[in-house]
């Protein structure tokens, strides 16, 4: 039996054109992953690498803040914007600066129009009914972005009744945060230590802006009075005194005297 | 990645093992066409290194036993067809011998892989049982059920056991 079956497979043939035909097919498959074309694996493989780079550092550069926009009324938050004038980030300093960055979401708006939002919400004009001012920092380094920005707040601000805006260093931005503080209230509490060396972190947090400017004058008032008794030709006065004011932002550094 | 030469010389070699195959599990061209390329794309493009031709002509096998199981349990495979269809397109026929091949073909396919693969291959049961991954004694229950049938069918005496 076994030599049978030997016999009658041996007799079982590949036929010709079977080989050819598989030959050519094969062969041509080889040619195609070889490069005399190239496998599509060869090209997806690298443009999906590629876009997954090019996705992982879009989107790296659109949440990395370059500028930093301070509100304070008594609500006080920070917008973190983009180098596309994105707002990428809220952050409220006390809690009702958390309320208005929770109730007011201005994520990813333009920051001149997150701003204009934010002012003409019912919540912050409901605080600016009780407090009358509010003053709006850009901080950041001084470049092209930062006087575009402090020119677009100035441009939704200059119909508001009460409202300041300035530029802030990035020195003092990390100061206000190590302390705890929004831009606008740790540039508020450095004045007030000026004339209160007393005054501690803790007891501006949750004071308005108003609150804190009406505490600078009356230590001033008190300076003054007690200097009428003493003539003094040198006259100095906080730039953000609204009889100083110009109406232009000023630069706030270790001193901040504008003497006239 | 084998080279272009490497897969003339397979196909050369192996043609006739992959065909015989081929028409034990599948009866059909179409299929067998299939199965046939299938195989050698397989060992252009993702054979292993081989330790010698004895292990590269074992992995051949495997790999049309396999091409064949997948094809027949798929929907898109062809009808079957007589071995006197096939004939004309794929193989030589002896015609004498004809009658010993529908015998092998009438087995249920478990045995007729193993015929197959002992009396022309002559493989052991052992390297059988390691090719279709099965215990060494199913393949020697197989091989002896096997005999059995065929000394019935083929009729007469004076075969190997």
């Amino acid at each position: 039996m076994k030599a049978e079956v030997k016999a009658a497979f041996d007799a079982v043939k590949a036929g010709k054109s079977i080989k050819s035909e598989t030959e050519e097919k094969v062969l041509a498959r080889l040619r195609r992953y070889n490069g005399h074309g190239v496998s599509a694996i060869k090209i997806a493989l690298p443009l999906a690498v590629c876009l997954l780079i090019a996705v992982c550092a879009g989107g790296w550069l659109y949440f990395t803040p370059t500028m930093c926009i301070s509100i304070d009324i008594n609500p006080s938050l920070e917008l973190s914007v983009n180098r596309w004038d994105r707002v990428i980030g809220i952050r409220g300093f006390n809690d009702s600066g958390k309320y208005l960055g929770y109730a007011v979401d201005v994520k990813h708006m333009r920051c001149a129009d997150a701003v204009e939002v934010l002012i003409n919400s019912k919540e912050v004009s409901s605080y600016m009914n009780k407090e009358g001012a509010i003053e709006i920092g850009v901080a950041g380094k001084e470049n092209a972005q930062s006087q575009r920005l402090m020119d677009d707040i100035r441009a939704c601000t200059k119909d508001v009744e009460g409202s300041r805006c300035y530029n802030i260093s990035t020195e003092e931005l990390e100061k206000a945060h190590e302390a705890g503080l929004s831009c606008g209230k740790y540039r508020a509490f450095e004045e007030l230590r000026k004339v209160a060396p007393d005054v501690t972190y803790e007891e501006v947090r949750d004071m308005s802006i108003r609150e804190i400017r009406e505490q600078i004058r009356s230590y001033n008032d008190k300076v003054t009075m007690s200097n009428e008794t003493q003539p003094d030709d040198s006259h100095t006065c906080i730039a953000e005194d609204k009889e100083c004011d110009t109406g232009q932002g000023h630069r706030y550094g270790a001193n901040n005297k504008n003497s006239h | 990645m084998r080279s272009e030469s490497e897969v003339s010389k397979a196909i050369d070699k192996y043609a006739d093992t992959v065909t015989r195959l081929c028409m034990l599990y599948l009866k059909s061209y179409a299929d067998t066409e299939d199965v046939f390329q299938s195989v050698f794309i397989k060992y252009a493009v993702k054979s292993p290194d081989f330790e010698n031709e004895s292990h590269e002509k074992a992995w051949i096998i495997k790999v049309t036993i396999n091409a064949c199981k997948d094809m027949l349990k798929s929907f898109f495979r062809s009808r079957t067809v007589s071995i006197e269809e096939m004939s004309g397109k794929l193989f030589v026929k002896d015609e004498d011998l004809s009658y010993v091949l529908e015998a092998v073909l009438s087995l249920p396919e478990k045995y007729r892989t193993v015929v197959y693969l002992h009396y022309y291959e002559e493989y052991t049961a052992v390297e059988i049982g390691q090719m279709l991954g099965k215990n060494v004694n199913t393949i020697y229950t197989r091989l002896a059920r096997a005999k059995e049938l065929l000394r019935k069918s083929l009729g007469g005496d004076g075969y190997e056991s």
